[in-house]
């Protein structure tokens, strides 16, 4: 894959090895990562990355307190898709602690999880094409981002760190009528991502600028542990909303985009397809919405467990009571009692290995995180490829600081 | 899953402690000395060619740490947790990174974080905290918060990664 195989002997150009610092201010990092670059002129000879610039230890934190005051902190972590995993930590401490949540519910977090996607899928689409010098494309990205945004922050109250999930249900419901505007809202994302696909798919330019930059072949993809779109560009055929469906994600009709060459032309076209499957998703989950269904379950033992309505909770005192109850002493976890759950999270496979104490607190709270273990194969994808494109390589991972960093 | 584990015991017969199943998952508890003996007969002979991920977790009260594999299959979508007990005093077991090169950063982030010493790694560095931070902050032992900041930063041209 070396594309640059200049004979220096024989030209009589004696070169020396330049280490550069690539960040950890760089621009075209998208956070805090610093890679330490070995140049032989303008050809990568060896890439090292370095994380943990935005350790925050939110492991140790999750550690310390109840499982619903964790929800926040997960917001922290893949900050451009926190749905997603304020979902994944409350899916995982319901297969903790066995609880089963509503239809609605479901087809609800179906919503925001694809929701979640599609807004990171156009922010990386924004910066990607920013970071290589598509400028016009972040405008079209942004604006689809946005009016999702908007939706966020109609169902939440927040626009970014929404802390959506709870424990066996969702913060609040939605409001009468949402789900109109978010198929209006899908409509024009589709309008969105097909301008940028008239933009940039057939752009020499783009092309160019892509097409055998950053490439990993399946083998190493695997054996480096990329998952998500990453791995699916490189020609490996995986998806945990298929492979072990959770949310119901069986009953949706929808395609795994899968790349051939693993560069990052390839990431961006799977990208690309899994943003209109996503749409095809919240479209069919929005025909089963039914607003009449309750939030959480009503039967009277699920009462004590679960949250109550929230606007009984405001006029009523025993929901209120109850409110308080759940709210600080959460569900008690089983001692010695683990599960690994994960999730298909925008960057990829989304882990979470909880350990329980015999407490409301977690004895053990580990993140799987996707974009740690994709940056790992870095110096792979680089290593014999122009300087330049490590911008572009970095971009096409989509890594995201604060998830790598936890 | 059963004809795994039977054949884990056929190969290894004192390695295997203990096999908990819940629904959709199975956990192989097994000496931490043989632990990659087995992983290595897992990944070769099983199809288990993806390491999702490397955990650890510390039971101050009984004196060990664990430390938790989770090994997956892509082609059977098989799933399965191997965990080995490391006694706190000395938390040392073999490392996977030849096995599945994800175990390298993997593996470096436990250590950094719980202090278990993986042998044979072919980087075993801290990779979240400063090269010079001490102690282990996930261990149950080290305080969630302290009195000061933490503030002895070396200058650049000595933290070279």
């Amino acid at each position: 894959m070396n594309r640059t195989t200049v004979d220096r002997e024989r030209l009589g150009l004696n070169t020396e090895l330049v280490t550069v610092n690539m960040g950890p201010q760089h621009p075209a990092t998208h956070g805090v990562l610093r890679i330490v670059l070995t140049l032989d002129g303008e050809v990568v000879v060896s890439a090292r990355p370095d994380v943990g610039y935005l350790h925050r230890g939110i492991e140790k934190i999750c550690e310390t307190m109840t499982l619903h005051q964790a929800i926040p902190y997960t917001d922290r972590m893949d900050y451009l898709a926190p749905v997603v995993n304020n979902l994944g930590l409350a899916m995982a401490v319901e297969k903790l602690v066995d609880f089963q949540i509503t239809e609605k519910c479901r087809v609800m977090r179906v919503v925001c999880m694809e929701l979640g996607r599609l807004s990171s899928h156009l922010l990386w689409l924004a910066t990607a094409g920013l970071d290589i010098g598509a400028g016009t494309v972040y405008f079209y990205a942004f604006t689809g981002r946005e009016r999702i945004m908007d939706l966020f922050e109609r169902m939440s109250g927040a626009r970014f760190t929404v802390s959506y999930g709870r424990i066996g249900g969702l913060a609040r419901d939605w409001e009468a009528g949402i789900e109109r505007d978010i198929l209006k809202v899908m409509d024009l994302t589709k309008d969105a991502i097909s301008e940028v696909d008239k933009l940039l798919t057939r752009n020499k330019i783009w092309c160019d600028r892509n097409q055998n930059v950053g490439p990993i072949s399946a083998e190493d993809a695997i054996d480096l542990g990329l998952s998500g779109p990453n791995l699916r560009a490189a020609g490996v055929e995986w998806d945990i909303r298929k492979a072990y469906p959770y949310l119901g994600y069986d009953r949706y009709d929808f395609e795994i985009p899968v790349g051939e060459h693993g560069d990052c032309y390839d990431r961006y076209l799977v990208r690309m397809e899994e943003m209109r499957q996503s749409i095809r998703i919240v479209e069919q989950a929005l025909k089963e919405y039914d607003p009449s269904g309750p939030l959480f379950p009503t039967d009277p033992a699920s009462q004590k467990v679960f949250l109550p309505r929230k606007d009984r909770v405001l006029t009523k005192m025993e929901e209120l009571i109850h409110q308080f109850i759940v709210a600080t002493e959460g569900p008690k976890t089983e001692r010695g009692k683990e599960i690994y759950f994960s999730i298909e999270a925008t960057k990829g496979e989304l882990g979470f290995y909880l350990v329980g104490s015999g407490t409301n607190v977690a004895h053990r709270c580990h993140f799987r995180s996707p974009c740690f273990v994709n940056l790992q194969a870095l110096p792979v994808m680089v290593e014999g490829q122009m300087v330049a494109d490590v911008v572009a390589t970095v971009a096409s991972l989509d890594p995201v600081l604060g998830e790598v960093d936890r | 899953m059963a004809d795994l584990t039977n054949d884990i015991r056929d190969r290894f017969p004192d390695a295997l402690k203990e096999v908990v199943v819940t629904p959709g998952e199975t956990t192989l508890v097994v000496e931490a000395a043989q632990a990659k003996a087995i992983l290595r007969f897992m990944k070769a002979e099983r199809g288990f060619n993806y390491l999702v991920d490397v955990s650890c977790a510390h039971w101050p009260d009984e004196g060990r740490i664990d430390v938790v594999y989770q090994i997956r299959n892509l082609s059977t979508r098989e799933q399965v947790r191997v965990r080995a007990a490391l006694p706190v005093e000395d938390p040392s077991i073999e490392t996977v990174a030849d096995l599945w090169r994800t175990a390298n950063w993997l593996e470096r982030e436990v250590y950094d974080l719980m202090g278990i010493m993986f042998m044979g790694h072919p980087d075993l560095r801290r990779i979240m905290l400063p090269e010079d931070f001490e102690g282990h902050p996930l261990r149950k032992e080290y305080p969630m918060e302290g009195d000061d900041e933490w503030r002895n930063y070396l200058p650049p041209e000595e933290s070279q990664p």
